[in-house]
């Protein structure tokens, strides 16, 4: 709220909102792409027992990550407060971990899996930057 | 709730009510009402059907070989498949390029607020995604891609960005034009190329002169 005669400048990141908005919405067609690669996978490759359990533990709790570093990140972006947006992007570690995961170590990994979880990545990697950017803007407005 | 809440949280001031509509926070003329909610909905979608058109391109793009063999006799030499090889490539590439420009325009915020593009973009993305698959899957011959091409890339040729789209189309014309000459393509091949790169952005330039000096419409 801007005081009469001072007007507070806007600090959060515009670049940063676009960004976690389109990854909340990239993020829920990724976890339906995952559920029926899964499922299509499943039925096709022989996987050794206990594995596929795994992945979708696995693929659960990435849902779980996910969910949290979105909230924390366009929360502490539009508050303009640094402890969410830090939150957020420590919450990207293991969210990108997650990410090569799949695109990588999986038992079977499919081309298309490969996209989805590239274009993922370049969503994190892009919100780091921004992120790291806004939480020093927020942190030298703070100091005065 | 709140995590739901926000999970599902509209940007720029608007807010889901009760039935999960977008509505603005605060009172507006209704022209500005109408105008906010329908575009609030439409940019998601047309994320979304550009990212899915994307990556059915690249997977395209990666397993090539099936639609490469559909368009050659069942006796077919190593220069043949190569020249077929190439002239897919050269038409995955030259969509990739049109992406970019598409993408460009689109976060830039250039044309994200604009509903008449979105609507246009997501019916071709999605109709594109779609006639790709089909490509895919049923491994239609090479050829056909190039009409996929051109009825699907009116979205980005209409101007996303106007005199982006004319340098798009004039780059990708070089591109190709030099494939034709080096690599001795067939001469039916240019009628698509020129079909795409030249007659699509002189109409719509004709269109807009007319409408411009013509109809006295604002230009854009």
């Amino acid at each position: 709220m801007a005081s009469r005669g001072k007007s507070s400048p806007i600090l959060s990141s515009t670049p940063l909102e676009v960004l976690l908005f389109l990854n909340g919405w990239y993020y829920p067609v990724y976890f339906i792409a995952e559920i029926l690669m899964f499922i299509y996978k499943g039925l096709l490759l022989p996987y050794p027992p206990a594995t596929l359990t795994l992945d979708l533990v696995l693929l659960f709790l990435y849902l779980g990550v996910e969910i949290l570093r979105l909230f924390f990140g366009s929360k502490g972006n539009l508050s303009q407060r640094t402890l969410p947006l830090a939150v957020s992007l420590l919450l990207s570690l293991p969210c990108s971990v997650m990410s090569v995961y799949f695109l990588l170590l999986q038992s079977f990994v499919l081309r298309v899996e490969v996209i989805l979880n590239a274009i993922l990545l370049l969503f994190y990697l892009l919100e780091l930057l921004l992120g790291i950017v806004a939480l020093a803007t927020f942190a030298r407005a703070d100091i005065f | 709730m709140t995590l739901i809440g926000s999970w599902t949280s509209a940007p720029f001031g608007l807010y889901r009510n009760l039935f999960g509509f977008v509505v603005p926070r605060r009172s507006l003329s209704p022209r500005t009402f109408r105008t906010m909610t329908a575009i609030s909905s439409l940019v998601p979608a047309r994320f979304l059907t550009l990212t899915a058109h994307l990556v059915i391109v690249i997977t395209i793009f990666w397993s090539r070989d099936s639609n490469v063999l559909a368009c050659l006799p069942l006796q077919y030499t190593q220069e043949q498949y190569q020249a077929r090889d190439t002239e897919l490539i050269v038409a995955l590439s030259v969509t990739l390029g049109l992406f970019v420009v598409e993408l460009a325009g689109f976060l830039s915020g250039a044309s994200m607020f604009n509903s008449s593009q979105s609507l246009l973009s997501i019916a071709a993305h999605v109709s594109a995604s779609v006639s790709l698959l089909f490509f895919l899957f049923e491994q239609w011959s090479c050829t056909l891609y190039w009409w996929i091409f051109v009825f699907c890339s009116f979205a980005v040729v209409f101007p996303d960005w106007r005199p982006l789209s004319a340098l798009a189309a004039h780059c990708s014309a070089s591109v190709c034009l030099s494939f034709f000459v080096f690599q001795q393509w067939e001469c039916w091949t240019y009628w698509y190329m020129f079909g795409f790169c030249s007659v699509l952005p002189a109409a719509t330039e004709i269109v807009i002169f007319i409408a411009v000096f013509g109809l006295k419409k604002k230009a854009l």
